[in-house]
């Protein structure tokens, strides 16, 4: 083959290594936003300390109810979902146990409070207000951005997408070096 | 008709279609970025939320499909191997176009049984999109179908002459010995 063949050829090559090596940093870099985004950005955290909490007994009906509040602190202006675990004990005893939940949107805060009534606990003979006591734990603050219920799809096909491009590459690479041959 | 005006036109035709594809592409990348802000500016439904899930997910495979169909193209264009390229652009294509048209259907179907006309409009939205999408990729599709076909046909034209062209030779040499 003439040396001025080889040198036409170089350039071409060089334009079509670029070209590809573009389009695959394009795709990794919207690989990378997607899934930051799928994160959903930072996360918040309950604040020390600010737990309150008020029960009230009602004797006659054989009743309990609970008033709570405590804080989270919120890193990033976008919506938060709040979810956290919660057990009643009396005298030392769990009695109860539930979830709670609450999501919000922030208006410019940093910190906001999740406070709910709850009605109908169990009720234990012969207790007072300063018998029960309240303990919120696994307290987590996500950002509600995503339903996630079809991230396959975007996996899926991006995956596919992903391989069908690196596999007709190589194919390409493979072919070209042997025409050149 | 002039041979060389209806080259000219179906370049014409599959430049535009090759910008419009892009300009799709690159839509469709933004949208599956952007598309959360709506619920940031109002708080939305779970229908809602599940509507914006779909379009973004989907988006991005769509998007990972169509960079792999837009460089078979080039491989196809550029490579001396029409056969094989022409085989992978024409498949990659049909795949971006069934995958369009499968989605289309799958959200259309969700978003009726929503009955939340915001759904629909915002969908109805992504549907234009898929829909110039899918045009492109069917056209795409054709186009390198025939380019396949057209080249396996030439080549076997072309093994059928030489097999015909060396039988006359062996004939000849033959004819000389004797």
């Amino acid at each position: 083959m003439s040396a001025k063949l080889l040198k036409r050829r170089r350039p071409k090559m060089k334009k079509i290594k670029k070209f590809f090596t573009g389009l695959l940093s394009v795709l990794s870099v919207l690989c990378c936003f997607y899934f930051v985004s799928c994160n959903g950005g930072e996360k918040g955290a309950v604040v020390v300390n600010s737990l309150k909490y008020s029960f009230s007994v009602y004797e006659y009906s054989e009743n309990v109810s609970l008033n709570y509040s405590f804080d989270v602190s919120l890193p990033s202006n976008t919506p938060y979902e709040v979810e956290y675990d919660l057990e009643i004990y009396c005298k030392g005893t769990r009695v109860h146990q539930t979830t709670g939940s609450d999501s919000f949107k922030p208006n410019g805060e940093t910190t906001r409070r999740v406070s709910n009534l709850l009605f109908g606990l169990p009720y234990t003979a012969n207790s007072v207000q300063s018998d029960y006591t309240l303990s919120v734990t696994n307290v987590t603050v996500t950002p509600k951005d995503n339903d996630k219920s079809y991230l396959a799809y975007g996996i899926g096909f991006g995956v596919t997408g992903g391989i069908l491009l690196v596999a007709s590459t190589v194919l390409f690479i493979v072919l070209k070096k042997r025409e050149s041959k | 008709m002039n041979k060389k005006f209806i080259n000219c036109a179906i370049a014409t035709v599959f430049g535009i279609a090759l910008l419009i594809a892009l300009s799709s592409t690159f839509t469709l990348i933004f949208d599956a970025i952007t598309v959360n802000d709506v619920t940031i500016l109002s708080s939305v439904g779970k229908t809602m939320e599940k509507t914006i899930s779909y379009m973004r997910n989907t988006a991005v495979g769509i998007v990972c499909v169509n960079a792999a169909m837009l460089a078979s193209f080039c491989f196809a264009y550029f490579s001396k191997n029409k056969k094989v390229f022409g085989c992978i652009a024409a498949g990659i294509s049909l795949l971006s176009a069934v995958m369009c048209i499968a989605f289309i259907f799958d959200l259309r179907a969700f978003v009726l049984e929503s009955t939340e006309l915001s759904c629909y409009t915002a969908a109805s939205a992504y549907f234009e999109k898929l829909i110039t999408l899918t045009v492109v990729a069917l056209l795409y599709f054709a186009y390198f179908l025939h380019v396949t076909i057209k080249d396996f046909l030439h080549k076997n034209a072309n093994n059928g002459q030489s097999d015909v062209r060396e039988t006359v030779e062996e004939e000849e040499t033959e004819n000389e010995k004797n």
